[in-house]
């Protein structure tokens, strides 16, 4: 028992030094929330997809720091060549290794589950209690200014011009609900507020929900207190918050966002010819909600649970042949169906590269959309993805993007492989955009100290 | 894809959850002052209960949009597209519970856009206004003619008078908005002040001082109206309710007791229905997805079709004044129609739902398809996740999250081992053995129903062996899925759990003390009563932990 407690301090010791030394070592490149909290309201996208990002064979060969201008990347980054991306490449942070091992979400205690359950917020199910923990994080408690909208790029067997028969998700089935669901009540028939008749009057309007709010507020606080009161006053702040949208619109548009009109625009596209068509209007989405002044945080989720059907992506490459099968996101073994080899490891292979590389080219794409509406200096685009090596590779660490400055909180333009844990990226990305401390993100139950990654214990 | 299986494979629990099985000292709320003697004959010995504090409760997405069409309902007869709230979801508990009623800023936006599509109906409604003002009014009568107009739409949205304080302030606004606006469109202004108005989605538990018993507060005749009917319709209060509380009527507890019969009678019971589809989470079911060659029947409908044979089940369980605890853990009876029949195991040509016998292989709601489906993944079903359930909502044994080194020492899956052996490979560690002693056998039960929640006596790896033995006082053996329910179904402990839960729920707060007065009072009359369900629900509903408050 007692060399059982010994072990397990010396394990805690050395944990704490290795992740005081990682820490210490991105301090630099990575977030300075504390010393640049002046800057305005940064933005976050958690760009996430399925496992089974590292693909043998498929790693980086630049050194610790170096610069990402300049270097020839190939494999999973080689969509930053490409002449119309060439400029982002300097906008990219790269962690080379994401642990996901102590990300813990109490999802059966794995480690890597911390995202497979922020993939699961996107479906708001509350089946995992990362999605919980997310959800009251930025959804109503710690950080009541964060708005945190779900985008769903995931290419599914209900779309209706595929066929198939699995439902996804009630609310997010296709790119039109998708829209309801994100803009909160905005249809392709609704009017934009724009389109509404005199501004002053929309203005007028929100005013007396606010005034109706603040009076709530005293009452409330006369008669259960402070506390209490703030629950109703999340409520008036939000509605200032849709005040100062409305009064935007009425003056100065938001590049971008115009919920209603890119509604309409959405509704010819959505044939849903194939991925590629799909992949754009969520990207379209995803990038919609950015531009709205209250969206703080997107969850673009692609995951790669496909049909099992020929996708466009592979069409001209030389596994055209290849389906889409589960073996390509398990990551392991051949596929043997009766006795005949179907698939080999290595047409897996070459299908999860030509996957993710088109999946990279959804990231360029997000991006450079972004970076046309002039938004990603006040954001940041988080691509995480969880299982690096496929199914049940759960330890290994992972690769990690980040791109946008974040509000001039994030450095850009770095290749860094030093280990550090996605949970510990988590928590000082939300420092870093929100400025305050969080003391548990995903809730491993370990009551381990949360490290950040900017040299802090939280 | 990754999480799901994973979830079957690696669920390990630390040993926090080390206790005397059945024999648990029951959770208590940790705030909160104690009901003093004096109101009702108190069972011998028992304890004082422990009350909730005065809050406000922020209405379920479901209320808020039935309270928002009532509302609108009675001035208009075209039907409003109102936009639903997203649900928001509470750690450990139900969705209507205190703790997590936090409005979220997707709310907000959701809330005032509906305000202005119903004012803006309201405010076309000519009818209505004329019918008040005599037509378009002009000043000063027209002050007079708004009041009167907002006084009855607010006391519908508030669920109470509007106050002094409110009118005033109502009337001033009207003032101001009227210098710049015509008629109607300062009229739809305060509307969507009205039907914004956070005395709308939140509804007060706030109540007021109780003569000669300081310390506590009661509900006042509105509050309670309020939530006696969302906690049985998850509506506001109608008529008779409104009445009955206007006249003071709720004073006395045999008017309550009559008023709870007469909604209980009315069946429209969605609250009550609500807290069997939360304590599965069986709505999920139309949130995952199914291997479409694996389970060609399980097409695009199915998830709607089983939880519709969910929700009438619990339905049935709480408007049938006959349904008891057995029908709830134990009953052999199903909801089918021709589309899920296969899925209960059994067959049906009806399109509609029709109650058929499935006890051969599945009895009561802890074995319905429809929870069965969500505790899987697309291929595999969940055996530990179903087993957890009957843990923490079964046993009350609450479950803490797995440790991190649980995470560590997982293995890859054995292909050569079954199920049974890799958990118990898995799980047999001091560390996780604590809680999956008690998850494990539950667990091979749970192995005969697949992905789908179908029954199955033998799965990919072979086959399956249901029988088990749970380390319960006294210990439990049990054959299959359908011997421990029988065995669960007969322990008091089982039965003060539900009881328990219930009180969790209709009250919006943690569990209670099992040897709280109002528990015992609850369990003593579900006993009595032959373990009615509508037992149950009168006695807490009427009981003075749902109308007490402590003070502030």
């Amino acid at each position: 028992m007692e060399t059982k407690a010994t072990v397990r301090r010396s394990f805690c010791r050395r944990s704490f030094f290795r992740q005081l030394g990682s820490a210490a070592l991105i301090a630099g490149p990575l977030l300075r929330a504390h010393r640049l909290m002046a800057a305005g309201a940064p933005k976050v996208v958690l760009f996430y997809v399925g496992g089974g990002m590292r693909v043998g064979g498929w790693q980086q060969t630049l050194t610790d720091g170096a610069a990402l201008t300049g270097a020839t990347l190939t494999n999973a980054l080689a969509v930053f060549e490409k002449p119309e991306y060439k400029a982002l490449k300097s906008r990219l942070t790269v962690f080379d290794a994401a642990y996901f091992r102590w990300a813990g979400a109490g999802v059966g205690a794995h480690s890597n589950s911390a995202l497979c359950s922020l993939a699961a917020a996107s479906d708001l199910t509350g089946r995992s209690s990362l999605d919980r923990e997310l959800g009251r994080l930025i959804g109503g408690g710690a950080f009541p200014s964060l708005r945190l909208k779900v985008v769903r790029g995931r290419y599914d067997h209900s779309l209706p011009s595929v066929g198939g028969s699995a439902s996804l998700s009630a609310s997010f089935a296709d790119p039109a609900t998708a829209y309801a669901g994100i803009f909160a009540g905005v249809s392709a028939s609704s009017p934009t507020p724009r389109d509404t008749a005199a501004p002053s009057f929309d203005a007028d309007i929100i005013g007396q929900s606010l005034t109706e709010c603040l009076a709530v507020v005293g009452e409330t606080q006369r008669q259960l207190g402070k506390e209490a009161g703030r629950l109703v006053q999340d409520h008036c702040d939000s509605l200032r918050d849709l005040e100062r949208r409305i009064q935007s619109t009425g003056t100065t548009p938001i590049a971008g966002c115009n919920p209603g009109r890119a509604a309409v625009a959405t509704a010819p596209a959505y044939g849903m010819p194939g991925l590629d068509a799909a992949m754009d209007v969520y990207t379209r989405i995803a990038v919609n909600a950015l531009a709205c002044d209250r969206t703080r945080v997107v969850l673009y989720e692609l995951w790669g649970d496909q049909p099992e059907d020929k996708a466009a992506f592979l069409d001209s490459s030389p596994a055209n042949e290849m389906i889409i099968h589960r073996a390509l996101w398990h990551g392991g073994g051949s596929v043997v169906d009766g006795g005949r080899e179907v698939y080999t490891q290595q047409q897996i292979k070459d299908a999860r590269v030509l996957y993710y590389r088109f999946l990279m080219e959804r990231f360029a794409r997000l991006l450079k959309q972004a970076d046309d509406l002039q938004l990603l200096d006040d954001t940041i685009v988080l691509w995480v993805t969880n299982e690096p090596f496929g199914n049940h590779s759960f330890a290994p660490a992972g690769p990690c993007f980040y791109a946008g400055k974040g509000g001039g909180k994030f450095t850009v333009g770095k290749y860094l492989t030093n280990p550090v844990g996605i949970n510990d990226v988590f928590t000082s990305l939300l420092r870093g955009v929100t400025g305050k401390d969080i003391p548990t993100f995903g809730e491993d139950g370990s009551g381990r100290p949360r490290y950040g990654v900017d040299g802090m214990l939280i | 894809m990754h999480c799901r299986l994973f979830l079957v494979l690696g669920a390990c629990f630390p040993l926090a959850c080390i206790g005397v099985i059945g024999n648990e000292e029951p959770n208590r709320d940790e705030e909160g002052s104690s009901l003093a003697a004096g109101d009702s004959p108190k069972p011998a010995g028992c304890r004082d209960e422990v009350l909730s504090a005065p809050t406000l409760r922020l209405l379920s997405p479901a209320a808020y949009m039935n309270t928002l069409n009532a509302v609108v309902a009675p001035y208009t007869r075209v039907v409003a597209n109102f936009v639903r709230p997203e649900e928001i979801f509470v750690r450990n508990g139900f969705r209507n519970s205190v703790s997590g009623t936090v409005v979220t800023a997707e709310m907000t936006d959701v809330v005032f856009k509906n305000a202005q599509v119903a004012a803006a109906q309201l405010a076309a409604n000519r009818g209505a206004i004329d019918a008040r003002c005599g037509g378009t009014p002009t000043a000063p009568v027209e002050l007079d003619c708004v009041t009167g107009v907002l006084a009855q739409i607010g006391r519908r949205a508030f669920r109470r008078p509007l106050t002094a304080a409110e009118i005033a302030r109502y009337q001033d606004a009207f003032k101001t908005l009227r210098k710049k606006w015509g008629f109607e469109d300062s009229l739809r202004a305060l509307f969507v002040r009205v039907l914004g108005s956070p005395s709308l989605f939140y509804r007060s538990e706030v109540g007021a001082a109780v003569s000669g018993r300081p310390g506590l507060s009661r509900l006042t005749a509105y509050e309670l109206a309020s939530a006696l009917s969302y906690a049985v319709t998850d509506g506001p209060p109608d008529d008779a309710l409104m009445a009955a509380a206007a006249g003071g009527m709720l004073e006395r507890p045999a008017e309550v007791q009559a008023q709870v019969g007469r909604l209980l009678d009315a069946g429209r019971l969605d609250g009550l229905a609500n807290f069997f589809k939360e304590l599965f989470g069986a709505d999920e079911v139309l949130t995952v997805s199914k291997d479409a060659k694996r389970f060609p029947a399980y097409t695009a409908k199915v998830p709607e079709l089983l939880l519709q044979s969910y929700m009438r089940q619990a339905r049935l369980l709480v408007a049938d004044p006959a349904s008891t605890f057995d029908d709830f853990m134990i009953g052999s009876k199903a909801l089918v129609q021709k589309d899920v029949a296969s899925f209960f195991g059994t067959q049906s040509a009806a399109t509609d739902f029709e109650m058929r016998d499935v006890g051969v292989t599945r009895v009561g709601l802890y074995t319905h398809p429809a929870f069965l489906a969500v505790q899987a993944d697309d291929l595999h079903p969940k055996p530990l996740f179903r087993s957890r359930f009957i843990v923490e909502r079964a046993l009350c044994i609450p479950l803490p999250p797995p440790p991190p080194e649980a995470a560590n020492a997982e293995p890859d899956p054995d292909p050569t081992l079954t199920p049974r052996q890799r958990f118990a490979k898995m799980t047999s560690t001091a560390t996780c053995s604590a809680c999956h002693r008690l998850l494990n056998p539950i667990s091979y039960a749970y192995e005969s129903f697949d992905a789908v929640g179908r029954y199955q006596t033998k799965d990919d790896a072979g086959r399956i062996d249901p029988s088990g033995v749970l380390p319960l006082d006294p210990e439990l053996r049990f054959s299959d899925m359908r011997s421990l329910l029988t065995q669960l179904n007969a322990r008091t402990d089982v039965r003060q759990c539900f009881v328990g839960h219930w009180f969790s729920y209709l009250l919006g707060r943690g569990m209670p003390d099992n040897e709280s007065c109002a528990a015992r009072s609850a369990f003593a009359r579900f006993e009595r009563e032959g373990w009615k369900i509508q037992s149950l629900l009168r006695e807490i509903l009427g009981s003075e932990a749902f109308r007490l408050r402590q003070a502030r």
